[in-house]
């Protein structure tokens, strides 16, 4: 009884949220943005063009699920277009539920390192909001409603997620990663490259960032031999086509290693470790010699992460912080960063691959 | 404290001698837990206000009293005005801070002016139903692919040989400083309490120093968890569990850290206002309730409040960096009286 005025006070203070009800709306009086996308206009003298897909709440259940409009407002500042969209609807404009930014193609070009640092700074952006480059622009991607979808937006996250399909050639990069590599010597920012076709996207390209800017895009091919070493991937295939074997093999094991050469440190050992099935081929495999087929598949392997890895040096990009491992293993502070960008132009690439067959499938 | 301003120092500081200052603290640490938990034991059910009252001059214990009393109010009008702007933050933007801070204040108020008993009882409760979930988010940020560890072997190789400066120490101590409170807890140990697990703390310690230091450089790389305000949320907030009730850590992790801070704050005003309150023999009551330590809260809260509205986040670090550092060199001097004191007293 005698502390019974405490808890009646903390009451009194319960009943003083009425006063602010301007920091609580309800469901039904907010707009949810699923993604948002942001240009460089090619025919104004605006500075972005920022477009939001909203998912629209359904009258009803079942009858019209997969409903969203995408709106687009041109502003010097990514706020004011903000608040300008805003000014276009009747609710509440939510971002919580904002899983996908995505950058045209022309503004990724030029420079982007202010609009990420503007959405990290942003509290109600996830950092884990995922990254994707749009082309030709993004405004076209978020257009795109793909028949496959059940909620707005839907499809595109779960491209890049991993409860969603697992292709081989899309890769994943969340805005929180985006930054860290903005920021890391030895570590630089990627991003996938989303194009949009009729009814559904094709996500099949890596962009290459230096800390700011697309330096280059890695066609398709590339970017697989990219995800699996960037993510050992194993949901993977290998094509082998040599003058003797002709056969595709299927991945369940992959592990990669990068490490350097302990007496030259120009030369860098790619260590990589590939398991698998035969899913197929021209002529039975079963009662041949599979250590032949191993070592067709590992030349061509060889060959395909060469060219890769070569292109991103030339490039001078380095998405897989070969910088990093440099910094890791050398023990001078700073001076190791300034001595590995002078380093990292003439590196070579020894790629040690290691391929076990383990069965041919059902038939021999 | 623990996840906003800690470990921004100590990344702030991780070519000043973070690694060695890591170990240095824990050493340290675990040594002046033992001075002061087997000092303590020697004044049966007495604290460090009538330990002082009876072994040191009048005046210059009344002052030692209300100076530690001070320092421990502080620890938690810290935490609470930076708790406040984190709500502000990423829960209710649209609430006014100063709203919130006092809705903070009347829970704090209420749970730190009960008995000594009542608060541990809920520091241990918190605790245990608290524990679970900082396990899961650390295991869960710890395992992902996103955790670089060439970036922490990075600001582990290459600097580890500096010496630590001031800042790194006195603010890694900070996380071990929980012993300090035995000095109003003793009141209930009626003379049977004993440390069981003392071996436990340097390596939980530790564990827990390392792991608030490295893990953002491991999720933000050394530079870029230098961008963060609140590094630990950011983390949090670059951690998913995808099956998990909800995708997003960050909701998990600012309930807990409301749990942690507002417990925080209600054990040091409770300590604190005992030790003031001790000063005084009399307790001014009306109607059998005692006035003395709810009038020492009230100051505790009103100067909360008044601060507040004076401090943006800016000052409020600054003022966090310098007073950890007197903090330090506070709790050396009464760990050490303490001890010395219980040296005499049992030599007479």
């Amino acid at each position: 009884m005698r502390i019974a005025w405490i808890p009646a006070a903390l009451f009194i203070v319960l009943l003083l949220a009425g006063c602010t009800n301007r920091s609580f709306k309800d469901i039904d009086k907010r707009l949810y943005v699923m993604a948002i996308g942001i240009d460089r206009p090619q025919d104004s003298e605006e500075l972005y063009r920022l477009s939001f897909k909203l998912g629209l709440p359904s009258p009803g259940t079942g009858v019209e699920q997969n409903r969203s409009i995408v709106v687009s407002q041109e502003s010097d500042s990514l706020p004011e277009s903000i608040r300008l969209l805003k000014a276009k609807f009747d609710k509440e404009v939510d971002f919580n539920h904002t899983k996908l930014l995505i950058f045209g193609d022309s503004l990724a070009r030029s420079d982007i390192s202010q609009v990420v640092d503007y959405f990290v700074r942003r509290r109600d952006i996830q950092g884990i909001a995922l990254l994707a480059v749009g082309s030709p622009n993004a405004e076209q991607v978020l257009k795109v409603s793909p028949k496959s979808e059940v909620f707005p937006g839907n499809s595109l996250f779960l491209s890049f997620e991993d409860n969603g399909t697992s292709s081989a050639y899309t890769v994943t990069e969340y805005l929180f990663d985006f930054f860290r590599r903005m920021y890391e010597d030895g570590l630089d920012p990627y991003m996938p490259v989303i194009e949009p076709a009729k009814d559904y996207y094709v996500i099949n390209k890596v962009a290459l960032f230096d800390k700011s800017k697309i330096i280059g895009i890695l066609p398709p091919r590339e970017t697989k031999s990219f995800k699996e070493l960037l993510e050992q991937n194993r949901k993977m295939d290998m094509i082998v086509r040599s003058r003797e074997e002709d056969f595709t093999m299927q991945v369940d094991y992959y592990r990669r290693r990068f490490s350097f050469y302990p007496k030259d440190n120009h030369r860098m050992i790619v260590k990589v470790k590939v398991g698998g099935n035969i899913e197929q081929t021209k002529e039975p495999v079963y009662d041949r010699n599979w250590a032949d087929y191993e070592q067709a598949a590992a030349h061509t392997l060889r060959d395909q992460y060469l060219k890769t890895l070569n292109q991103l040096r030339d490039w001078r990009v380095d998405p897989f912080g070969f910088g990093l491992i440099y910094k890791a293993v050398h023990y001078r502070g700073d001076a190791d960063w300034t001595r590995w960008e002078q380093m990292y132009p003439s590196v070579e690439f020894d790629i040690r691959p290691e391929v076990r067959i383990t069965g041919t499938g059902i038939i021999r | 404290m623990l996840a906003s301003m800690m470990p921004q120092i100590l990344i702030a500081n991780q070519r000043n001698g973070l690694v060695l200052g890591i170990v240095i603290s824990t050493v340290l640490s675990s040594i002046m837990t033992f001075m002061f938990v087997k000092a303590m034991r020697r004044f049966k059910n007495q604290t460090v206000s009538h330990i002082l009252l009876a072994h040191v001059p009048k005046w210059i214990s009344i002052v030692l009293i209300i100076y530690l009393g001070y320092m421990w109010f502080i620890a938690g009008g810290i935490v609470l005005i930076s708790f406040t702007n984190l709500i502000k933050r990423y829960i209710l933007p649209d609430m006014p801070a100063q709203l919130l801070l006092t809705i903070l204040l009347i829970a704090v108020f209420w749970c730190a002016s009960q008995r000594t008993r009542t608060v541990m009882y809920l520091l241990e409760i918190i605790l245990i139903t608290n524990i679970p979930f900082i396990l899961l988010i650390l295991y869960k940020s710890v395992m992902t692919d996103y955790m670089n560890w060439l970036a922490v072997w990075n600001v582990v190789s290459d600097y580890f040989d500096r010496m630590p400066n001031h800042k790194v120490i006195s603010a890694a101590t900070y996380l071990f400083t929980g012993y300090i409170n035995m000095a109003v807890f003793n009141k209930e140990s009626e003379g049977k309490f004993r440390p069981r697990l003392v071996g436990l703390i340097p390596i939980v310690g530790l564990f827990a120093l390392m792991t608030t230091a490295f893990v953002p450089v491991g999720f933000h790389g050394p530079d870029g968890a230098l961008q963060y305000v609140n590094v630990w949320v950011s983390t949090a907030d670059s951690v998913k569990i995808e099956f998990g009730i909800v995708e997003r850590v960050i909701y998990v992790f600012l309930l807990l850290y409301l749990n942690l801070s507002l417990i925080f704050a209600t054990v040091t005003w409770h300590v604190g206002s005992q030790i003031i309150g001790d000063v005084a023999k009399r307790n001014w009551k009306v109607h059998g309730f005692g006035l003395k330590i709810p009038a020492v809260l009230l100051t505790f809260a009103l100067s909360t409040y008044f601060v507040a509205l004076l401090a943006d986040e800016k000052r409020l670090m600054a003022f966090a960096t310098q007073w950890l550092q007197l903090r330090f060199w506070s709790e050396i001097f009464l760990v050490l009286l303490v001890f010395l004191l219980s040296r005499k007293a049992v030599a007479r």
